[in-house]
């Protein structure tokens, strides 16, 4: 398995945080193209988390299946916004092979929480991605 | 990747090195809900929707007709095999329409286990040549339901039409026991494989 070592985790959880100072800004979660849970913020527990992970991965490849229907099959995923009577889901494209989701408050400033995610998807570069595995796919 | 998370879970100690991805598949009404649900020590996620008439000319409930759900997503639920090793279940949806999702699911996916209904074997040949379409390793496990016919594990074999190797167990996707058993018999085979290969 590629781990990350705890140092990084730590750094990774820290940042996640500090992508939530928007206020009504609620919980961050940092997942893989295939569903498994990077790092979450503090104020939601790790079971939650990987349970959300798995969603959120389902309905990024839900979402994207659904390109057709917007005229263009092939035109690239960047968002999914999901509304609630009390909030929001963001969920954006966090390097290759990994998603970033924040959910937050019904009240909250949308553009301020989508800036936000995006700095953070940039500042975090390299360290966000979750590179293809290297030992699948083989056919026996 | 276990390790490297705090972990504020009842279940998963310190000490788990390795997460496993594996698939559970199988196809439409063959209980990869409920087996997912009773195997999984967090609450599931489901996915679940009431069924609409304008599936009843392509999901077939002949032998179900207590079914008044299905799956549109997926499940996902997690079982702490011992100290070191988790595994993380991903249900995928049965039927076709659902094809591309499935796709993405198997991404980071070392095997999956097939459930199959002795009363329509036939309908599991779908999911297999998905299985091996991406090279996905699968053992196969019957999920016995009440007054479904009994075959001797060759005929199953012959029937499936299995390679030797392939673990073809029974199940009961109610009960934990038997449900644990047959990931076990899928865990062990991915194992063997792995040898071998590195050997």
């Amino acid at each position: 398995m590629n781990g990350l070592n705890e140092t990084s985790n730590d750094r990774l959880g820290w940042m996640l945080d500090d992508a939530l100072a928007v206020p009504g800004a609620r919980h961050a979660i940092l997942l893989s193209a295939d569903g498994m849970l990077r790092a979450h913020s503090r104020g939601i527990s790790r079971d939650e988390s990987e349970r959300q992970a798995a969603a959120l991965a389902g309905l990024q490849s839900i979402s994207r299946s659904t390109a057709e229907f917007c005229d263009h099959p092939d035109t690239a995923w960047r968002q999914t916004l999901i509304e609630f009577v009390d909030g929001f889901v963001f969920l954006v494209a966090a390097g290759p092979g990994a998603y970033l989701a924040v959910s937050a408050a019904a009240d909250v400033d949308m553009e301020a929480v989508t800036f936000r995610m995006h700095k953070l998807v940039d500042r975090l570069g390299k360290e966000l991605t979750s590179p293809p595995r290297q030992d699948v796919g083989r056919t026996a | 990747m276990g390790s490297v998370l705090a972990s504020d879970g009842v279940y998963l100690p310190d000490t788990v090195q390795t997460a496993v991805k594996l698939l559970v598949v199988g196809h439409f009404a063959v209980g990869k809900t409920t087996f997912v649900g009773t195997l999984s020590e967090i609450r599931p996620l489901r996915t679940e929707e009431t069924m609409t008439q304008a599936g009843a000319l392509t999901d077939d409930l002949a032998g179900v007709p207590d079914k008044t759900t299905t799956t549109v997503a997926m499940d996902f639920g997690r079982l702490t095999l011992n100290d070191h090793l988790v595994l993380y279940l991903f249900g995928a949806p049965g039927q076709r329409r659902f094809t591309q999702l499935w796709r993405d699911m198997t991404y980071g996916a070392l095997g999956a286990l097939v459930l199959a209904d002795t009363r329509r074997l036939e309908h599991s040949f779908d999911v297999m040549g998905l299985l091996e379409e991406h090279g996905l390793p699968y053992a196969v496990a019957v999920n016995h339901f009440d007054g479904a016919p009994v075959f001797a594990e060759e005929e199953l074999r012959e029937a499936l039409d299995l390679l030797p190797e392939t673990p073809l167990v029974t199940c009961d996707a109610r009960d934990r026991r038997s449900s644990t058993q047959a990931l076990i018999s899928l865990v062990q085979y991915l194992y063997s494989r792995n040898r071998q290969e590195r050997a």
